[in-house]
């Protein structure tokens, strides 16, 4: 799940690119709202989390215009005026959750995915397609219930995957998602991982669509 | 205080008390003189008529014997009925021998041998008298009248204005008490929507219209309430940003403290202990600043004994040669400022707030130099400068220009500093690159 975070706190925004990571999040990093407006616009991001002071302006009002423009994206508010009146300020302006600072991590995770299920309407928080589950809160995949083992860039991989059961997921879309602007692409990178799951879980279970991208394929059982 | 419904009418009770009473005073003085000229008169033409009319009745006689009590008067009475005898009459030889005298009349002598006019004193009271000297019959005629009867007209008509007075008095306290009650309505309505406010409403009181009298206090009253509104509303802007400024960190301390528990591998978590470690300092720095703020609000510090400012500069110096050569600048100060003396608390927390910022701008190996006047202290680096745009807001709490990476509080605490100790604080721009930082002492420093 790929993850804007807004935030010009350095040790703050540093802190949630380390620990989104280990929650198995792709979070990508933009410190002001130029910056964040931008990325949002041509980015595929699952969730924004969105500080509300930012130097070049208020992140309530960067909501308001993204709402007002028609963008549908959950937001996460994290500000340091948590008091009831500004929670609820914060959600009526479009944010879909509001964290107050300091706030826990395995929260914000916690909370994130349950923005993503929402997105997905589903109410499980475990996701099934044929013979496969994917547990994101524990960050494991298993096949016939039974756990496989996968490394960070597989799990990814395969959540991006399942987020569309059955549906066509682009090739860049992938990239993306396996790779923050931070971390540069090798060529043929993708394969390398879309071969090692096909090892893990079975040949059929990931079908190449050729020039578009990979589609998630149920085995006969 | 009195209240003014009770001076009002204390002032309007004792004014027409006034008016009343020296009205009653007026008319007694006026109406006596009335009554003794009247009376007067008839004194006169008493006894002149008793003159003409003693012709025969054997007077000759009488005054040829000049024996005591010869000559038999008429009873002198010119009213009758219930009225007590107001004219008394006695005729004396020139002798001195006491011819006659009406009924009642008293045996000692009224007057002396004068003319006209005159008071007498006897045991029967104070008598009014007029006397004539008839030379033709060689008798004197005494004419008296009991000064108790004038007294007691006069009493008459004096009670006659008082009483009314006491009738009509307390009538006249209710009436004026009312009316000032009624007149101060406005007053008490503008005093009660007053105190019917709850102590978040700071709207305007003229919002609703005000009678002439109380506009000026309306108009100032609001003009007070604007001052407060802003003043709340610049707390809650602090607060807002106070919070903001310390709980961010503290989140981000929270975060890493939790991404170092639960890195898988080493330099993950040492990455996360690093950042925790900067933030901390970071924190306390700010939290340091925080209360610098306050104490800069505190005026007991601003009223301490003065120092030379070369001590507090030297003092600030050397505090920051540690930060300065951490960074390989040299920080120096020359220059000699004899006779200025300020506050050691607020001018050494604003000289070291401009010489840190100077430090952190200024690139490595360059000079920053504190220079010392009679004027005060000017601080210069080499660094980029304060950005023109930045410039109006430079000393606004919390405001961090595009490129700074401060909390924004630095100039805001000396500029506030200063200006408790009547110091100012002015920028320039030096050639070719850099920042001059001048503080300069109230007028007049040099030589108190």
């Amino acid at each position: 799940m790929r993850i804007l975070i807004v935030e010009d706190d350095e040790t703050l925004a540093d802190g949630l690119v380390a620990g989104l990571q280990l929650s198995g999040f792709v979070p990508e990093l933009t410190g002001t709202c130029a910056d964040a407006d931008c990325a949002l616009r041509d980015g595929n991001f699952a969730a924004v989390v969105l500080d509300l002071m930012l130097p070049d302006g208020s992140g309530l009002d960067l909501l308001k215009r993204w709402r007002h423009a028609g963008l549908h994206i959950p937001v996460i508010l994290l500000t340091a005026l948590d008091s009831v009146g500004d929670r609820i300020s914060g959600l009526d302006r479009g944010a879909d959750d509001y964290l107050g600072k300091p706030f826990d991590l395995d929260e914000l995770a916690a909370r994130l995915r349950a923005i993503a299920r929402r997105q997905e309407g589903r109410a499980e928080p475990v996701m099934r397609f044929g013979t496969l589950a994917l547990d994101p809160a524990r960050q494991m995949a298993f096949r016939n219930d039974l756990p496989v083992s996968l490394s960070r860039r597989e799990y990814t991989l395969l959540a991006a995957l399942m987020e569309r059961p059955g549906g066509i997921v682009a090739r860049a879309s992938l990239e993306d998602q396996l790779y923050g602007w931070q971390e540069g692409v090798e060529s043929n990178a993708l394969e390398v991982h879309v071969h090692n799951l096909r090892a893990k879980l079975g040949a059929a279970v990931i079908r190449t669509v050729r020039g578009v991208g990979y589609q998630l394929q149920e085995e006969v059982p | 205080m009195t209240s003014i419904r009770w001076r009002l009418f204390a002032i309007l009770l004792l004014a027409t008390g006034g008016i009343w009473l020296s009205a009653v005073v007026w008319l007694q003085h006026s109406t006596r003189a009335q009554i003794e000229r009247v009376l007067d008169s008839r004194l006169a033409e008493a006894g002149h008529m008793v003159s003409s009319l003693l012709s025969d009745q054997g007077l000759a006689q009488a005054v040829t014997q000049d024996a005591e009590g010869s000559l038999a008067l008429p009873d002198f009475r010119m009213f009758e009925g219930g009225i007590e005898r107001q004219l008394h009459c006695q005729v004396w030889s020139l002798r001195g021998t006491l011819l006659g005298q009406s009924g009642g009349a008293p045996q000692a002598r009224l007057a002396e041998a004068v003319e006209g006019f005159s008071e007498a004193r006897t045991e029967n009271g104070n008598w009014r008298v007029y006397t004539v000297i008839n030379h033709d019959l060689g008798v004197e005629i005494v004419v008296g009248e009991s000064l108790n009867m004038r007294e007691n007209l006069l009493a008459d008509v004096r009670a006659g204005l008082l009483w009314p007075i006491g009738v009509i008095a307390p009538l006249l306290a209710l009436a004026i008490w009312l009316s000032v009650g009624r007149g101060l309505r406005p007053l008490s309505v503008f005093a009660s929507a007053l105190a019917g406010r709850n102590e978040d409403n700071l709207a305007p009181v003229a919002s609703s219209p005000l009678p002439p009298e109380i506009q000026p206090m309306g108009a100032a009253l609001d003009g007070l309430l604007a001052r407060l509104a802003q003043a709340r509303q610049r707390e809650r802007d602090f607060i807002a940003y106070a919070a903001h400024e310390l709980k961010t960190p503290l989140a981000g301390i929270r975060t890493q403290a939790q991404v170092a528990r639960a890195a898988p591998d080493e330099p993950v978590r040492q990455h996360a202990l690093d950042q925790l470690v900067g933030a901390v300092d970071r924190t306390a720095r700010l939290v340091g600043q925080l209360l610098d703020l306050a104490r800069v609000e505190d005026d007991q510090a601003a009223s301490v004994a003065t120092e030379p400012l070369e001590t507090i500069a030297g003092r600030v110096v050397a505090g920051l040669q540690d930060l300065a050569r951490s960074r390989n600048i040299a920080l120096q100060i020359n220059g000699t400022a004899s006779g200025v003396a300020a506050a050691p608390v607020h001018l050494g927390l604003a000289l070291r707030n401009v010489v840190e910022n100077a430090v952190l701008a200024a690139p490595a190996g360059s000079v920053v130099g504190v220079v010392l006047s009679v004027k005060g202290v000017t601080v210069r680096d080499c660094g980029p400068g304060i950005d023109p745009c930045d410039l109006p807001h430079i000393t606004d709490r919390f405001f961090t220009g595009t490129t700074s990476r401060g909390s924004g509080l630095g100039l805001a605490i000396a500029e506030a500093a200063l200006v408790r100790i009547g110091w100012s604080m002015t920028f320039h721009r030096a050639e070719p690159a850099g920042q001059i930082v001048q503080l300069s002492g109230p007028r007049g420093t040099a030589g108190s």
